[in-house]
Parts: C-alpha cells; sequence; structure tokens
C-alpha cells in the first residue's frame, strides 16, 4: 500500500494543482451560462522547464479562440478559428511568458513559468511600471440603498405648572421636532400651540385670560421626517 | 511622483508612531489615506461645464472645441489622462435651441484621426461623422447641426473607424442638450434643476490611469462606475422635482437602474425625446448609448433621507451609482409633470421590411454575415418613406442596435410586450436582448445620403458590426 | 446552439436545392472549364461541385479543373458564413472580405498549378483548383464579390489607417510650462520655520532651511494649486539666520526658479 500510495498521491496532486509542474498542456474552456460566458484557459499558470513545450489545445470548443504572446515574446498559431488544431512552443529561456486569446483577452490570459534544468524558479520579472499594474475596486456593493429617519423623537419629563393667567409646559426632547401642546376641556381643545423646538429641555408658556379651570394637557413632537412622538397627557388647573 | 497627493506609498515613508513632529502629510491627506479611492459615496457630482459660443449670430450659434489630451482627476488625488473635447472629461456640454444652427469648429490636436458623430441628431450625411470621413491629426472640419428636431438629450462622441472602443473610454464624449418651445411651455425643471448624468465603466491602474482589456466578445467592463467623471457620487438635492438627463456613456455595460428599494420615477424622455406622457419606472434596463430624462420628485422625502441610484445588474464596485442626499427647504412647488407631453405624430405606412441577423462571424462580429465594407450598401431605403427593421439577435450578448442620423419607434419585443417608456417616444438605439428579435420602424427622412448602423457596443462596432445604408431621394 | 454566427434554419436544404444557381454546370472534375462550386451546410458542411445535391456526402470535398485564366465561381448555398481561402502558396480568399450566406464570389487563376482552399470558418471543409495551360501573363488572380454597385463614400480625407487600427492611451500630454511659486513668507518659530508659498499649478515642492551651504532640514510635499504652508521642525534650527529655498517641480519635470528667503530665528 505505502508504494502505490506515493505514485497515486502524485498523479493526484499533478491532476489538481493549479501550478502543475512539467504538465504543458493548456485547454481552452468555453465559458457557460453560469459565468456569464466567460471563456477561459483550464490552468492560468503552468511551470515547466527550459527545453520543454507547451500545447494549447481547443477540441471541444465551439467559439473562436486562438493562442498569442504578450510581453517580451512572439507567438502566435493563427487567426481566431473554431476548434483550431493544438498549437505548441518550446521555451529555452526561463522566464515567465504570458498567452492571451486575443478575442477574450480580458479572461483567458495565463502565464508559463520557465525554470531552468536544475528546477530552479526563474528570476522573477521587473514588475511593471504603475501604469500598467491594476488597481481593482475592493469596494463592496452597498448594502442599504434607502436610509431614511424612522426614529420617532421622545418627549419625556413633561410638567406642567400654573402661571398668573395660564400654564408653562416644561419638557425634554430627544431630537429636533415641532411640539404642540393643547389644552382640553371635557374633550374639547381650548388653546393650542405649536413650536419648533431643538433637542435639549425646553418650556413652553401659555396665557390666556380666559382660561381658567380644570384643564388636561396634550403635548406631541413631530421630527422633521414626519415621524410622531407619543402622546404625553397631565393635568393642570389654572385659576 | 505625480500622483498620489495622499497615497499610500508616500506615507508608508513616514516614520510610525511615537514622534511629537507633525507629519508633512495635511490632515486632508490622512483622511483620504485611511480610505480607498474607491469608496463610494465620497465625492460631490461634478457638475459638467457648458460650452459657451464664441459667436452667436442671428441664426446660429458658433462654438469652437479642441480635441486634445488633458488629466481629469477622477480618484481623489490622483490624475488621470484623457483625451476629451477641451480636455475635460465628460465634455462640455453644449445647449442648443431647437431652430436655431450650431456650428461647432473641432480642432483635432490628437496623433491620430478623429472625428464627430452627433448621436440622435438629424444631421446632413457630410456632417454624420460617417467613420470613413474623419479629420486627420491636426486637422479641423466645421460640423454644422441645423438643430430641426424636437427636444431631446443628445450626445456628441468620437467615431472614427476602429478607433472608438479606446477614444471613447478615455473620454471623448459630451452632452448636446436641444431645447424647444413645447418642453419650456410645459416648464420642466430648468438651470440648477436640470443635471445631465453621464453614466460609465471603468477600471483603473495603479497610478491612476485608465486600464482598458480586450475583450471582442463581451466587451469592455469595469469595475467601478463613474458618474460625470466622480466615483460613485453623492448629491444633495432639495425637496422639489429634479431632472435628471442620464446617458450610458459605457462601451458595452449596460444597467437596470433602481432607486432606493423601488422608489417612483418618472420617465419623461427617451432617445428622441418627450414621451405621449409621462410613465412611472422603478426599474429601468438601460442599454449602452441609451438617454434617460427621469424627473425624481424628492418632496415625498424626508430632510436626511438617502436614496441610492443602484444598478442592479452589477456586482461590489458596480452596484452603486449614485445617491441622493435629501436635504432641508423647499416642500412647496407649483409645478406639477403634465399627464400630456408630445402628441404622437402618425407615421407613414411601412414600404419595406429588412431583416438583420446579429452573429459573431469568424474573429468577428457581423450583421447578416457581413462585415463593414465602406464600399458596399447593405440597404438603400427610400427618403421619406418608413420600413420595419427587425433585429435578430444570434448571440448571447445584449447589443445596442443604433442607426446614425434616423429615429424609429418601437414596434415589437419578441422577449415580452414593449414597455410604454420604449414604445411611446422616438428612439435612436435599441438594446437587443439575447436571443432576442424586436422590430422598429425607421422613418428615413429628412436628410438622405450615407449613413450608417451598428451595434453601439464599441468593442463589436470597431470589430466590424456596421453596415452602411443610402437613403436614396 | 451555443454561440452565434448567423442563424441556423432547419430547412436549408431546400432552399439550396431551388436557388437555380449554378446555371454553368461543372462538367465532372477532369474536364476543364470555368467552374462552380458550391459551400452548403446540410450533411456538412462541405464544398461540392453538384449543383442539384441537396446533402453533403460523408467527406465530400470539391476537386476541379479550369484552365488558365478561367474562374471558378463559389456559391454561398448554406445559411452559415463561410468563403474559401487558399491553403498555401499565393495567397486568395475569394470573397476577399466577409463571410457570406448568400451570393456568389469568383476567383481567377492565370497560373497553372494546384490550388488547395479551405473555408476559414470551418477548416474541414476543403477543396482543390487544378489549373491547366500556359500562364497568362497580365493581372494576377483577383476575386470579387458580387456586391451591389459600390458607391465612393462621401468626400473627405481618406481614412490614415485601415483594418486594424492601434490607438495609443493618453499620456497626459505634454507640459513645457513651469511651474510659478510667487508670494512667499516665512516665519520664524521655536526650533521651527514655517514657510507659506503660493503655487500656479500642482506640483511637488521641495523646501529646505539652509546655513550657508548646509541644508539643516528639508522637506518635499506634493501640493495643488493655490496658497499652502508648511512647518519644518528641527532640534538643529537654534538661534540664527538661515536661508529657506523653495523651488517646484511639476508632473512633467519642469522646474521652477529657486526662491530664496533669509530669516532670522531669535529663539
Amino acid at each position: 500500500m505505502k508504494r502505490l500510495a506515493g505514485p497515486l498521491a502524485a498523479v493526484a496532486v499533478l491532476a489538481a494543482a493549479p501550478a502543475a509542474y512539467g504538465q504543458a498542456q493548456v485547454q481552452a474552456v468555453d465559458g457557460t451560462e453560469a459565468n456569464h460566458y466567460e471563456n477561459q484557459w483550464s490552468t492560468k499558470r503552468l511551470t515547466i522547464r527550459a527545453g520543454e513545450t507547451v500545447t494549447w489545445t481547443f477540441t471541444g470548443s465551439t467559439v473562436l479562440h486562438n493562442v498569442a504572446a504578450r510581453g517580451s515574446w512572439t507567438f502566435r498559431n493563427d487567426d481566431p478559428k473554431v476548434a483550431p488544431p493544438p498549437a505548441s512552443f518550446r521555451f529555452d529561456t526561463p522566464g515567465e511568458y504570458r498567452f492571451v486569446c486575443e478575442i477574450h483577452e480580458s479572461s483567458m490570459w495565463g502565464d508559463v513559468v520557465v525554470t531552468d534544468a536544475s528546477g530552479a524558479p526563474p528570476p522573477p520579472p521587473p514588475p511593471p511600471p504603475l501604469s500598467e499594474q491594476p488597481w481593482l475596486n475592493d469596494q463592496p456593493a452597498p448594502t442599504r440603498f434607502d436610509v431614511s429617519d424612522e426614529r420617532r423623537p421622545r418627549v419625556s419629563r413633561v410638567r406642567v405648572a400654573r402661571v398668573r393667567n395660564g400654564a408653562r409646559v416644561r419638557f425634554r426632547l430627544s431630537e429636533r421636532a415641532r411640539v404642540r401642546v393643547r389644552f382640553k376641556k371635557a374633550g374639547v381643545t381650548v388653546k393650542s400651540a405649536r413650536r419648533w423646538f431643538g433637542a435639549g429641555a425646553h418650556r413652553l408658556t401659555v396665557r390666556d385670560r380666559r382660561m381658567g379651570g380644570a384643564y388636561r394637557v396634550e403635548v406631541v413632537a413631530w421630527d422633521r421626517a414626519g415621524n410622531r412622538s407619543r402622546t404625553t397627557r397631565d393635568r393642570v388647573s389654572i385659576r | 511622483m505625480r500622483n498620489g497627493f495622499a497615497s499610500v506609498a508616500l506615507l508608508c515613508a513616514l516614520p510610525t508612531g511615537g514622534s511629537t513632529r507633525r507629519s508633512l502629510i495635511t490632515s486632508a491627506g490622512r483622511r483620504a489615506q485611511a480610505r480607498s479611492p474607491f469608496t463610494p459615496f465620497r465625492r460631490d457630482l461634478p457638475r459638467i461645464p457648458e460650452l459657451l459660443p464664441v459667436r452667436r449670430t442671428s441664426t446660429a450659434d458658433v462654438y469652437d472645441v479642441q480635441i486634445q489630451q488633458g488629466l481629469a482627476e477622477v480618484l481623489p488625488g490622483f490624475e488621470t489622462p484623457i483625451y476629451g473635447y477641451e480636455g475635460v472629461y465628460p465634455g462640455p456640454t453644449i445647449r442648443a435651441r431647437t431652430g436655431r444652427e450650431s456650428i461647432v469648429r473641432q480642432h483635432n490636436t490628437l496623433t491620430f484621426e478623429s472625428n464627430v458623430h452627433l448621436h440622435g441628431g438629424f444631421v446632413p450625411a457630410g456632417h454624420d461623422g460617417h467613420p470613413m470621413d474623419v479629420i486627420p491629426a491636426g486637422g479641423s472640419f466645421e460640423y454644422h447641426y441645423p438643430n430641426l428636431q424636437d427636444a431631446a438629450t443628445l450626445w456628441y462622441h468620437d467615431h472614427a473607424h476602429g478607433r472608438t472602443s479606446r477614444t471613447l473610454y478615455h473620454g471623448l464624449m459630451a452632452m448636446y442638450v436641444l431645447e424647444d418651445d413645447l418642453e419650456r411651455e410645459l416648464e420642466l425643471p430648468t438651470g440648477e434643476y436640470d443635471v445631465p448624468l453621464v453614466i460609465a465603466d471603468h477600471s483603473f491602474n495603479r497610478d491612476g490611469s485608465f486600464r482598458y482589456l480586450e475583450n471582442v466578445d463581451l466587451g469592455f467592463r469595469g469595475d467601478t462606475l463613474l458618474v460625470n467623471g466622480a466615483v460613485s457620487p453623492r448629491m444633495r438635492v432639495d425637496r422639489r422635482k429634479y431632472r435628471f438627463r442620464l446617458l450610458n456613456g459605457s462601451n458595452s455595460r449596460s444597467y437596470t437602474l433602481r432607486l432606493g428599494r423601488g422608489r417612483k420615477m418618472l420617465q419623461i424622455a427617451g432617445d428622441g425625446g418627450l414621451l405621449t406622457r409621462p410613465v412611472v419606472r422603478r426599474r429601468v434596463p438601460f442599454h449602452p448609448a441609451e438617454r434617460l430624462d427621469l424627473v425624481i420628485d424628492f418632496r415625498d422625502y424626508a430632510p436626511g433621507t438617502e436614496l441610492v441610484l443602484h444598478n442592479e445588474d452589477g456586482e461590489a464596485g458596480t452596484v452603486a451609482i449614485m445617491r441622493f442626499d435629501v436635504g432641508r427647504g423647499g416642500g412647496s412647488e407649483d409645478f406639477r409633470v403634465p399627464r400630456r407631453m408630445r402628441p404622437r405624430e402618425p407615421l407613414p405606412e411601412p414600404v419595406a421590411d429588412r431583416r438583420w441577423e446579429l452573429g459573431f462571424g469568424f474573429g468577428a462580429w457581423q450583421i447578416n454575415g457581413k462585415d463593414f465594407d465602406h464600399a458596399r450598401m447593405d440597404a438603400r431605403p427610400s427618403h421619406g418613406t418608413t420600413e420595419r427593421w427587425t433585429f435578430a439577435n444570434r448571440s448571447n450578448r445584449v447589443h445596442p442596435m443604433h442607426i446614425h442620423g434616423f429615429l424609429f419607434r418601437v414596434l415589437w419585443r419578441s422577449s415580452g410586450p414593449v414597455h410604454p417608456g420604449e414604445r411611446l417616444g422616438w428612439k435612436d438605439t435599441i438594446g437587443v436582448l439575447p436571443n432576442e428579435r424586436v422590430t422598429v420602424q425607421a422613418w428615413f427622412a429628412p436628410y438622405a445620403g450615407k449613413y450608417v448602423f451598428h451595434c453601439h457596443a464599441l468593442e463589436h462596432a470597431d470589430k466590424a458590426m456596421m453596415l452602411q445604408l443610402e437613403v436614396m431621394t | 446552439m451555443g454561440r452565434g454566427r448567423s442563424g441556423i434554419y432547419a430547412a436549408v436544404a431546400a432552399i439550396a436545392a431551388t436557388t437555380g444557381l449554378g446555371a454553368v454546370g461543372a462538367a465532372g472534375a477532369d474536364e476543364a472549364a470555368p467552374a462552380d462550386i458550391y459551400a452548403r451546410d446540410a450533411g456538412g458542411p462541405c464544398f461540392s461541385e453538384d449543383a442539384g445535391a441537396t446533402q453533403c456526402a460523408a467527406g465530400e470535398t470539391a476537386d476541379v479543373t479550369i484552365n488558365t485564366g478561367e474562374t471558378v465561381t463559389f456559391h454561398f448555398v448554406g445559411s452559415q458564413p463561410h468563403n474559401a481561402a487558399s491553403d498555401s502558396g499565393p495567397a486568395w480568399k475569394a470573397p476577399d472580405t466577409g463571410y457570406p450566406t448568400s451570393g456568389t464570389a469568383t476567383e481567377t487563376f492565370n497560373n497553372p498549378g494546384t490550388y488547395p482552399f479551405h473555408c476559414e470558418v470551418h477548416p474541414q471543409m476543403t477543396g482543390v483548383v487544378q489549373v491547366e495551360g500556359d500562364p497568362i501573363p497580365t493581372g494576377t488572380a483577383t476575386a470579387t464579390a458580387t456586391a451591389t454597385a459600390t458607391a465612393t463614400p462621401p468626400s473627405s480625407p481618406p481614412p490614415t489607417t485601415g483594418g486594424q487600427t492601434t490607438t495609443p492611451n493618453p499620456s497626459g500630454g505634454t507640459d513645457d510650462i513651469k511651474p510659478r511659486v510667487s508670494s512667499v513668507k516665512s516665519t520664524a518659530l521655536r526650533r521651527a520655520v514655517r514657510v507659506r508659498f503660493k503655487l500656479s499649478e500642482p506640483a511637488t515642492v521641495t523646501i529646505r532651511v539652509k546655513r550657508g551651504r548646509k541644508v539643516l532640514k528639508s522637506a518635499r510635499v506634493q501640493a495643488r494649486a493655490g496658497t499652502r504652508s508648511v512647518t519644518l521642525r528641527s532640534k538643529k534650527l537654534k538661534k540664527g539666520r538661515y536661508t529657506v529655498e523653495i523651488q517646484a517641480r511639476d508632473a512633467f519635470g519642469n522646474r521652477s526658479s529657486l526662491a530664496k528667503k533669509r530669516l532670522r530665528l531669535r529663539r
């Protein structure tokens, strides 16, 4: 079992690893509906030794493809065709070589890494200038497309005190809002006052010579977005 | 280093921590470093400048435009080299009036040939920007636009054969707004409430320049959305109605526009001008080279609301288009969008039917199996007649088909009923979806001569998806 | 299915049989006469010499013989795009450009020899044209497409390039204008110098604080057009007289003139 495991493991590695060593065949893969018809190569990066040959195959493809070199080497199999015959190129010099399909250059590209005879990796190519390095958009899509103020203002610590010929209402607001104070006697609104207030503690004084007797006081607030607070009620009697 | 006033590379060179010395980078630079330049809604919407005429005669306005290289600040802190009209991206808007001729003198200071096509305009054949009528490098040409048509949102852009996918990507496009008396009577929003929006998708390199990768099949797809040359900007709006003139200036990306969580947008005009009545839209398909005039009433929203106009077909950086921040103020406005806008004029009966198969030939896109050949006429309609043209899409890519110099009505779509927003007005660009057939009725008036019609996915148009037509008198 | 070439219709065979083309019948592969070759889809696609057939036979190819100076006419009776292109030798294509789905294209051969050809879209479609006789000196084999009468495009300068064009990326243009540094004011602080200046265009500004010829503190800042102030701090800036030098360099390498200011630190 142990002896079998070795070669089996090696085969498994060759089949699965994307950076396959020694494997010298690249297959054109047509896009499917699932990936928006993006055509690709079967391997994006393959490593071979100097002197070995890479073969690009197009069997089973129904789309026009070709293979061409980009960068410091020259190779072009033909004009784009449907399922053209395989094309090969022998790489003698260590380095990294980019190949593309000329029609689908933005998605069908790959690199051949050619190591020297001993297997040492080639010297990395000099980094391209900033004007050729992509800067990908790293932002995710926003999650909220509709942000509106839906918080209701809060009116708290409402206290009504009697003053001469009227009443003074003290309250506290959570956000800038328009406050309405109503004085009701037996359900009928006798006096009403409305004013804008900012957040914080405020007082509103209402005077009227005709006011007298026991009232129920109602305080409501609306913020700029129209959210309405709860109605707070209290009692006061004015002489 | 030219670029990156607050770039990461510059800041990494500074000593870190513990120093009492003040750094040499401004606080704005430090703030910019903390966020990526692609963060949406950081910049306010740039307003496109308007081009002023150099001379006004009693019948015409004369404009002088240089087609030149320039630098635009697209990513904050970076300068992006562009090609632009007057060196700006997007180019300056020309506001014209029906009945007054516009004479635009274009001077080509680039190193290669260029020309200008007024997309959607009724223009005589010699001034339409036929791909073979080019202004050589260093030359000039005077374009005469009679402006004898209904008010519409047009745009002008480069149309040199084989070059459009790169020149428009690098910025050679601008708006051309045509106004007439009917729009003035209807009292649609004007002035600062009439906002042109040029939407385009781009990709970038590390130094801030535009990055272009060829893909003849799908067309170019960028990963960032720019509106008026800014990355997903925000716009503070008053609580009143605004008229937005949207232009899809992408090379080949189609959008599906949606406001917020499905808020109401009122479409009042399409490619060819006002519709017969406004159409409520909540989800709008928007194909390259199409124009949409949308009236959005921000009175329905409370101050502090933020509405994101987004693209449902996008992902990651191509979802958010722009954000509207509803401000205070406003609230009362007399203007109401009229129920009836432009009356529908009757068309003569079609005299011919033509069918155009859109597909991928050998290494290039084709219409009816033919490439663009400037020595061959592919259709010869008669002047003043209408014809029914059917575009049959045999591929799985969207093709926005556009006819130069003439407008058409959309009659039928095989994928479903024609939306009122497309049916009730004139169009000059129609997005034909994969495996769909669309029938339009084109009216070959008022000018005769040689024009072209083509797919406006620029990579397709450059790789030969264009045919010629000659209107015979 | 799959990706689109121009349409695949089911009833192609019936149409092909009734197009009435090929009036000049290919009178057998061996007799030299102007020849007709049909590009057919059904059963193939293939090139066929048979005018009346509706289907391609398995492995069918076209093999015609003509005399020098005579013409081979290719009839496109399929619905898929086809053309005929030479395999080797002098390059020719019928038609010159495009892949028609209807009509005809011709090719005239003036020199004897064997001319194998194939369809560029469907490489499995092949054929051979054998040309016999004496070479005809005038003219070279040209292909003409039966297009409608050609009309010249509107008069204008002819395009400077045809076919594939490469559009260069913009480089931001050239700029010969030197940036200008003006309104330079320097203020003495405790162990620091604050320099305020005005720039005419975006540039990289180098500021140096010198005593005599020795540079005690320098700073390089990227600034936009407008007024900007930079503070240089250093323990080395003790009491004394100093010279502050400013120079700006824009993105295209144009340098401004050197601006100098003398100041005295009192503390």
